[in-house]
């Protein structure tokens, strides 16, 4: 079997996590998030931040998830939750039971002061409504609106909104942290922060278009915490390393798979609890995932053109620009911006062989149109594609040979694809 | 048909067929007005103003009848609702809608309208409202002022028709008319237990979600008078509940029949297709745009998809309160995960505040009836212990 050439400085994502989880005890205040929920803003109110979609992909990365989801459902949270928020309240109902056995003491959380949540699916409000209910804390909500007009007019005014929204959000914080003045110069300090990470995350993700990819997909799926939620000094350097690690084996000719033979975009969020079990698929058949949407839609934010400078970051008015940035992700675009943005632009520009469209069983907005988009990119980019049925982090939704079969399918598809058409250059050439 | 003359029994019927075939009717009057028709998916979208503009608002509920060409597109995994609606459009059922509004009420249901068109080419065209969820925040507010005054414009561009202040203000008065009808047949419902079934009552309201709303006042007004004699016969003996939920579809007729066959009696509701509809009142005494903020903002009804800080168990608590009920019967669409978590909450409520309660999961092409029976004896047995 080939070899799965990770990353290497992605060992470090783990204990650096531990770290930043086991810093949140210096805080007085800690807000747990769900969604994008402007996590730039917290340090400056003195306010640490818990991202709990995170912690629950850590948890089933460990399979550790099964027994909370167990718990949280004999405790009246639907199956058809999002299986984020089943292990995030299964968990909550275990500590708060007292079932220690269920908690292992590396996820073991202090409760929240507040909470704050980003409204980008059915999810994420409700969800903190529930957890508001369970701790007794004050709850903030930050909506996105659903950007169904793609001009820059319409952009501007959600982004007017959003930015409002972040006064309020400022305002919010200060109450709950009880500190008198918000440090817009520490601010500062993380806006800067992000920009750099930034910087060396768009090179990654450029550097992915290289053959052989130096990196697989799935060495920056794994690491996308630090950029999500960490957003300091030491994620951006943790980003820098990952960066130059790659540019060492774009230089030395080095992949991450040893022998390249089909390029994958993934779309959709991951199978947290197979990640191990699909990176050796992968590299089984020498395959490699090239690259997606999930994780990185903020990258790409930059796009609403004329809201922000190219970089994304206008220091001045730090509060526009994580509101200008937040009003074109992709969870709140349309199904056409979705379309050119997710699909025609990685599909075009990475040299991608196949796609894969992981639709989740406990995400349904993630599902949702995954038949039209797999049809679509059949049909006008003369890509294979297959919607896989799986979940983030559900392990119900899983059958290891299933998903090998019809991955072996969609390769031998290319196969095909690549054969058909050197048959046709032959003739061609007689 | 002679209102004057007709029946009670002549009446519901009327009601029934009104609530069924929304399509039959809504072609009737293009077919007397000229009149454009606008499909309204979603609770809060604010109908005067498609009233103000002269066109018909029809409220797209499901359909009771198998999908099948939906499935296609659409996942076993998406609500009923979901999928009926891609399924009728699919048939064609639609067609009589002139254009479809779909408000941000759920994640799910404008995704699908977004996507809808790359597959379905009998929908003649689809737009969007999106107004914010967070009713008591007062960002959102501007927002959903601002988006109301843009579907007003996009309402005039549609019917080639100025709406002015007056007309937006008449539209409100109508549509009050019709809610004040609404809440008083409910009282009448909540003193007079057992003096219609639920799915009478669910026809009454659905079928004043898709008529036009001069014409179901008329149909109420009448009703109210064929209502008086039968207040003199014996009010039901059954155990008053109090139903919720199926909150953007009609709640299944087998599930409003069982409760009534097993020892229940409905005494008030809290459905989409129900007091949900009706029971926030428009304020005719401030300026009509802002009437419309109001009755979005101050809405009576707690909605999973909308955020207020409010625990949604202690509206429906006061709810079986005021109705005298003994207890709430939860109906969850399944797959509707907003839900799944307003339930999560409101039944830790219960737990505290004493109220029985049982939850029932309804799913599009299934009806499990047997199963129902069994748990809804069991449960009003308990109950009677």
């Amino acid at each position: 079997m080939a070899n799965v050439n990770r990353i290497k400085c992605t060992a470090k994502v783990s204990p650096m996590l531990d770290e930043y989880y086991a810093s949140m005890a210096h805080f007085d205040c800690v807000a747990w998030c769900m969604g994008p929920s402007a996590y730039e803003m917290m340090g400056a109110a003195g306010v640490s931040c818990f991202q709990a979609e995170s912690a629950a992909a850590r948890i089933a990365g460990g399979h550790d998830e099964v027994p909370l989801i167990e718990y949280g459902q004999a405790r009246g949270v639907s199956p058809d939750m999002c299986s984020y928020a089943k292990i995030n309240i299964g968990h909550i109902l275990a500590q708060q039971d007292g079932r220690w056995d269920l908690v292992k003491e590396r996820y073991r959380l202090n409760p929240p002061n507040l909470i704050v949540a980003g409204n980008i699916c059915p999810s994420m409000m409700q969800w903190a409504h529930v957890l508001g209910k369970l701790f007794n804390v004050p709850v903030f909500i930050i909506d996105y609106p659903f950007a169904y007009d793609p001009t820059v007019e319409h952009l501007r005014r959600n982004a007017k909104y959003v930015r409002a929204e972040l006064e309020e959000l400022k305002k919010f914080l200060l109450k709950c942290s009880g500190k008198e003045d918000y440090d817009w110069d520490k601010l500062n300090e993380q806006m800067a922060c992000c920009r750099e990470m930034d910087f060396y995350q768009h090179n990654i993700s450029a550097l992915q278009r290289v053959v052989p990819a130096p990196a697989s997909f799935i060495d920056n799926a794994v690491s996308m915490t630090p950029a999500l939620s960490m957003k300091n000094q030491k994620a951006a350097d943790f980003y820098k390393e990952f960066m130059e690690e790659m540019l060492d084996r774009v230089k030395h000719g080095i992949g991450s798979c040893d022998n390249e033979r089909y390029r994958i975009m993934w779309r959709g969020n991951f199978p947290w609890f197979k990640i191990s079990f699909l990176s050796k698929l992968f590299a089984k058949y020498d395959a490699q995932l090239v690259c997606g949407e999930y994780g990185f839609s903020y990258l790409d934010a930059p796009r609403g053109g004329e809201l922000i400078p190219p970089d994304g970051y206008d220091l001045k008015d730090p509060l526009w620009s994580i509101a200008a940035r937040s009003v074109n992700g992709t969870y709140i675009a349309s199904y056409d911006t979705k379309w050119k943005n997710e699909f025609v632009g990685f599909i075009t520009q990475y040299s991608i062989d196949a796609v894969i469209i992981q639709a989740p069983h406990t995400c349904r907005p993630w599902t949702l149109t995954t038949r039209e988009f797999c049809q679509r990119v059949e049909n006008e980019l003369g890509v294979p594609c297959i919607v896989l049925e799986a979940d983030h982090t559900d392990a119900s939704y899983f059958n290891d040979a299933q998903v090998e079969t019809r991955i072996k399918a969609l390769l031998e598809t290319v196969d095909a694809r690549r054969e058909e058409k050197a048959a046709k250059a032959r003739e061609a050439a007689q | 048909m002679d209102l004057k003359n007709c029946t009670l029994e002549e009446l519901l019927q009327e009601f029934k067929f009104r609530a069924r075939e929304p399509a039959e009717a809504a072609n009737a009057w293009k077919a007397k007005t000229g009149g454009k028709v606008i499909g309204v998916a979603g609770l809060d979208v604010p109908e005067p103003i498609i009233h103000a503009a002269g066109m018909l608002p029809v409220v797209l509920l499901d359909r009771d009848e198998a999908v099948t060409l939906g499935n296609a597109h659409v996942e076993m995994h998406q609500c009923g609702y979901i999928r009926s609606i891609v399924d009728q459009a699919l048939k064609g059922q639609l067609e009589f809608c002139d254009e479809i509004l779909f408000h941000d009420c759920c994640h799910i249901i404008r995704m699908l309208g977004d996507a809808m068109h790359t597959f379905c080419d009998k929908i003649k065209k689809i737009k969007f409202v999106y107004f914010p969820p967070m009713l008591e925040y007062k960002t959102s507010q501007s927002y959903t002022l601002d988006e109301m005054y843009d579907m007003r414009k996009r309402m005039e561009d549609i019917a080639g028709v100025k709406i002015t202040d007056e007309a937006l203000a008449e539209s409100i008065k109508i549509f009050n008319t019709q809610k004040k009808l609404l809440i008083e047949l409910y009282d009448i419902r909540r003193s007079h237990p057992g003096i219609l079934t639920g799915v009478q009552v669910s026809d009454i309201v659905a079928a004043g979600m898709c008529m036009p709303k001069e014409d179901h006042i008329e149909l109420l007004r009448r009703l109210l008078v064929l209502l008086e004699p039968e207040k003199a016969k014996p009010v039901s003996k059954a155990f008053p509940v109090v139903v919720h939920g199926s909150l953007c579809e009609r709640c299944d007729d087998y599930v409003l029949n069982n409760i009534e066959a097993t020892g229940g009696v409905i005494v008030d509701d809290d459905l989409y297709v129900g007091s949900r509809y009706f029971i926030t009142t428009y304020d005719e005494s401030i300026a009509p745009m802002d009437a419309l903020l109001k009755a979005y903002c101050e809405r009576v009804t707690p909605c999973p998809t909308r955020y207020t800080e409010a625990d949604p168990g202690e509206y429906l608590t006061d709810l079986v309160k005021k109705a005298n009920a003994k207890g709430i019967i939860m109906v969850i669409v399944k797959f509707c995960e907003s839900h799944d978590y307003f339930y999560f909450t409101a039944h830790r409520y219960f737990e505290k505040a004493g109220i029985p309660e049982m939850l029932v999961e309804t799913e599009h092409d299934s009806a499990p009836e047997g199963q129902l029976k069994t748990r809804l004896q069991g449960f009003f047995e308990t109950m009677e212990g």
